[in-house]
């Protein structure tokens, strides 16, 4: 069988098995008690060291990348976002100094000069924080799986939608972290990352966020 | 034909790029495929997933043609939009009259990160027969200088750059 026919039956058999997913997941009528979870969640929860996959679906170029690496969090905002499959690259945020390291070439910038990697590390400590589903820069629709509570967040700002027309974060009713994340760009194209083998609150040496 | 003129052995590649739009500087990964035995697709994308760039770059019977299906990035000197949907026929135009264009989005440092480095090491080749026209005689759009397509598609060490015109 030819290679597109493959992907064609692979995206296809991922959009059945996300309908049939999606057929299980009703709105949440009252979101509250669901908030104040995540918030204690947050709030007793200074560090987080997770495995992540992803993939990215490129509907114009026929193609489903997929990807992987280790997620790695500190509060306040200490992060380090790291792929190693198939190419190795990482994003650290250190307050406001990043570090992007490219098959280990480093590189050091103030936050303010790249605006779009502040916003995604900020969206993906806010989550931490449990400041983004507070966070005036989306507007939240919650629904629920028997799994998961499944929350859409559109941007409000124009700038953001240029890039996004919505994130939508799974979070697990069991712990009330973040299972996944799926980023849907405005072509209707979407990254999903789902986060596996998650450790809370365990010490994360100095250097996993070192920024000069 | 592209893919018998130059040589590729096999149909995607996946490279490390930079790509420069009006001062503003993007790194991230490009690729690039051949979706027939004239056409390569191509994308650009950050490493976190999004795209900022989708084209083509064409030889059909009768023009040639680099399109952007995105707007790469979203601001234009004098505050005009980019139209996802503009060819590069204008630029070429110019070009074409001798006029040098005006490459407002330049991908750089095109590198390859995976494998398929055959298809890399031609594709810089290809790109310059396309543009030199020298496969089809009769495209309706005349052939730019071979300056101008060197200007295009340049190499730099062992990478190279493309300049595509919004």
């Amino acid at each position: 069988m030819k290679k597109r026919n493959l992907i064609v039956l692979f995206s296809l058999a991922v959009t059945l098995n996300m309908t049939a997913q999606d057929k299980e997941i009703k709105p949440l009528q009252d979101p509250s008690r669901a908030i104040e979870q995540v918030n204690a969640f947050s709030q007793k929860t200074s560090t987080i060291t997770t495995g992540f996959t992803q993939e990215k679906e490129m509907s114009f170029m026929e193609e489903i990348i997929f990807s992987s690496g280790k997620f790695y969090f500190e509060k306040e905002k200490k992060l380090r976002w790291e792929y190693t499959e198939p190419f190795k690259y990482a994003i650290i945020l250190n307050n406001n100094r990043i570090r992007i390291i490219d098959e280990g070439r480093n590189k050091d910038f103030d936050a303010g000069s790249n605006r779009m990697f502040v916003e995604i590390s900020e969206i993906m400590s806010g989550m931490v924080n449990g400041t983004l589903l507070n966070s005036d820069k989306f507007h939240a629709t919650w629904y629920e799986s028997t799994e998961d509570y499944v929350v859409e967040l559109l941007p409000v700002a124009t700038a953001m939608k240029d890039y996004l027309s919505m994130i939508v974060l799974e979070i697990s009713k069991k712990d009330y972290s973040v299972d996944g994340l799926k980023m849907v760009e405005k072509s209707g194209d979407f990254t999903h990352i789902s986060f596996r083998n998650k450790k809370f609150n365990e010490e994360i040496p100095e250097d996993t966020f070192k920024v000069d | 034909m592209l893919g018998c003129a130059t040589g590729y052995t096999q149909e995607k590649v996946t490279c490390k790029a930079t790509i420069s739009f009006h001062g503003q500087e993007l790194s991230g990964r490009m690729m690039f495929k051949k979706v027939a035995e004239d056409t390569v697709r191509f994308a650009f994308f950050n490493e976190l997933g999004m795209s900022f760039v989708e084209g083509s770059v064409a030889v059909r019977s009768s023009q040639f043609a680099v399109r952007s299906r995105r707007p790469a990035l979203k601001a234009e000197p004098e505050g005009s939009a980019v139209s996802g949907q503009q060819s590069a026929v204008s630029s070429q135009d110019e070009s074409a009259n001798g006029k040098r264009p005006n490459s407002n989005l330049q991908i750089s440092d095109i590198t390859p990160f995976l494998d398929y480095r055959t298809f890399v090491k031609h594709l810089e080749k290809g790109l310059v027969e396309l543009l030199l026209d020298k496969e089809s005689g009769d495209f309706v759009l005349p052939a730019l200088t071979e300056a101008v397509s060197r200007e295009m598609v340049y190499r730099r060490g062992n990478r190279f750059i493309l300049k595509i015109f919004l």
